[in-house]
């Protein structure tokens, strides 16, 4: 859970000033009318969206359908969720998944200790009460502690991103498509809780495994590629103001070149963008192949590709 | 949207539907709303909305590049993967054809056998019976190096964990003995317990090239989990073989199991061997 989410997670949802616009905004993408203009939203906020993810983006907007992002690790498909957030003006929930996780991870769960010191406190005063009263009293929503999901369906408007959802079991993934289906959550205690909106929600993938048709057919597909050359030039200097262009030439057409070579973790721009924050804080101004040998460990994760790439002649590697 | 819009884009989900991609009719559905939140008349619009709602893995993408490419006259396809795609999921070799998956959960006496082979593999396609020695050689090798598992299953009984349920018992014990203070939940979740596994091979005559390497299998597997799998071999009877294949050199072991074997490459069929008397069924009469 991130930090601004827990802020906020045992309150009940306020609508700003602005909450109806946004609530607008973000159910049928009224503001953005193409996603040539969602691109450009993003790009404000940082992010160089190209022309599927954008189109990817608008659509799940327009539609109302949960985004599936696919693609190598380290392209972009976390950040997307979070600019989406950004741009938007939405408030921005993240359920990270592991293998195991269940629904008290990922729902609500009842703050069993509270609920006992609420008793205590209860005793202690000596009043004596009603025990139906008292009961109720224990089922209160200031005793839930709201997981993500049941969070995302609280506030409104709200991206939700489900990472690496190929990292949980299957039956997590069931029960991930019936909330999806009706964005709704039904708590016996208290009732069902309902979303105003459907939050926008961003599943990614790193394909370790097969997710299940079920769960694919109710999204959009989205397969995100590594960025071409000049989108990745693009990215590292809206990123990284400070580098030279050149610099950001050399490291983009370095990356470029080890995607080609059929490494184990062929970069993503997060590792490029690390590669030339590294070269930054070097001081260099240009890349050559002592500082590249140096800094390799950033942009390359395994021992077995950086002795691939060193084999091959770091020179050409970096060469114009 | 206009009628003959959806008669092309329906024709054009049939045309990837023949090519393999599984353009269901819901899919179809999703991709002509999604055509109508964009631009029909830009080629642009059109190919992504196609691609995000009929599309379900980059095997498919490929193939709807070309279906678009072909389909909608010469324009070439927008973007295609300018990289090769790190596929890291590994292909599952299902045995016996069992393609479904079980679906009434997992206590059914299903067994999975997880199994993989890389895509790199160029005898995977042969014939074991038609191999050379030496390829025979690499193959009995690469055999008995295979992880031969089962997949676990849930067992009937409880352990604690920190998640799952909650477990009265346990909770209501460390209540007694903190004079009743219900200081902590306590939890607990099904056990999980590997199967077992038995394999029966055929050593009969007609089974005498595939006869070495489902042995290797066997050796493969008696090593993975000693103490939970079985390997018998039936000819024109039944031996148990486990002990033989304990050996932890491979050839050693097949030797042993080779002397176990009275009825190695044995002439008569299983139907009259006398530890499986009347199976198969002879239909020929």
């Amino acid at each position: 859970m991130t930090a601004e989410s827990e802020a906020s997670a045992s309150e009940e949802p306020v609508a700003g000033d602005d909450g109806l616009i946004r609530q607008r905004r973000l159910a049928d993408g009224s503001d953005y009318g193409s996603p040539a203009e969602l691109a450009k939203a993003l790009a404000d906020v940082g992010y160089l969206a190209d022309d599927g993810l954008a189109t990817a983006g608008f659509l799940a907007m327009r539609l109302g359908r949960p985004l599936f992002l696919e693609g190598d690790a380290g392209v972009g498909k976390t950040a997307f969720a979070q600019a989406l957030a950004d741009a938007t003006g939405a408030h921005f929930v993240r359920l990270s998944c592991y293998e195991g996780i269940d629904a008290t991870q990922a729902l609500y769960d009842w703050d069993f200790p509270r609920q006992i010191l609420h008793l205590r406190t209860l005793e202690a005063t000596g009043t004596p009460l009603d025990p139906n009263v008292v009961e109720a009293s224990l089922y209160d929503r200031r005793f839930l502690i709201a997981r993500p999901l049941l969070e995302a369906i609280e506030h409104d408007p709200c991206v939700l991103l489900v990472d690496e959802i190929d990292r949980a079991d299957d039956e997590f993934e069931a029960f991930l498509l019936e909330m999806l289906a009706d964005a709704a959550i039904t708590i016996p205690e208290l009732g069902r809780v309902a979303a105003t909106t459907p939050p926008l929600t961003v599943l990614t993938s790193n394909r370790t495994r097969e997710v299940h048709d079920a769960l694919k057919r109710r999204c959009l597909y989205h397969w995100v590629e590594h960025p071409g050359f000049e989108r990745e030039v693009q990215i590292l200097r809206t990123r990284l103001p400070a580098l030279t262009a050149r610099l950001a030439d050399e490291v983009a057409m370095a990356a470029g070149r080890m995607r080609s070579m059929d490494l184990l973790k062929p970069p993503g721009v997060a590792e490029s963008l690390d590669w030339a924050g590294a070269l930054l804080v070097l001081g260099a101004r240009t890349l050559d192949p002592d500082i590249a040998a140096s800094t390799l460990g950033t942009v390359l994760k395994y021992r077995e590709d950086a002795d691939r790439v060193r084999a091959s002649g770091l020179a050409a590697l970096i060469g114009a | 949207m206009a009628r003959d819009v959806t008669g092309v884009l329906v024709e054009f989900a049939r045309t990837l539907r023949s090519a393999g991609v599984d353009a269901s009719p819901q899919r179809v559905a999703s991709m002509l709303t999604a055509v109508d939140a964009l631009d029909v008349t830009d080629v642009r619009d059109t190919y992504w909305a196609g691609r995000m709602t009929l599309c379900a893995s980059p095997d498919d993408i490929a193939v709807y590049d070309l279906g678009f490419a072909s389909y909608f006259g010469g324009h070439a396809p927008i973007r295609g993967l300018p990289y090769p795609m790190a596929n890291v999921l590994p292909r599952p070799a299902l045995p016996f054809g069992a393609a479904g998956t079980p679906s009434e959960g997992e206590t059914a006496e299903t067994i999975d056998i997880a199994v993989s082979a890389a895509d790199t593999e160029v005898l995977r396609t042969r014939d074991v019976a038609t191999l050379s020695a030496v390829e025979r050689a690499d193959v009995r090798k690469m055999i008995s190096m295979l992880a031969v598992g089962t997949a676990p299953r849930s067992s009937r009984r409880r352990i604690g964990a920190v998640r799952g349920d909650v477990d009265p018992g346990r909770t209501v014990r460390a209540m007694l003995r903190r004079g009743g203070e219900p200081t902590r939940l306590a939890r607990r979740r099904r056990r999980t317990v590997p199967r077992r596994l038995v394999l029966l091979v055929d050593v009969s005559g007609s089974m005498s090239p595939y006869a070495d390497a489902l042995l290797c299998l066997g050796f493969a597997a008696v090593h993975r989990a000693p103490s939970r799998t079985e390997v018998f071999t039936i000819g024109t009877r039944l031996t148990r073989v486990t002990r033989a294949l304990r050996h932890r050199d491979p050839d050693a072991a097949l030797r042993a199991a080779g002397a176990a074997i009275p009825d190695w490459h044995g002439g008569l069929s299983p139907s009259r061997s006398p530890a499986c008397p009347g199976w198969p069924i002879d239909w020929s009469g």
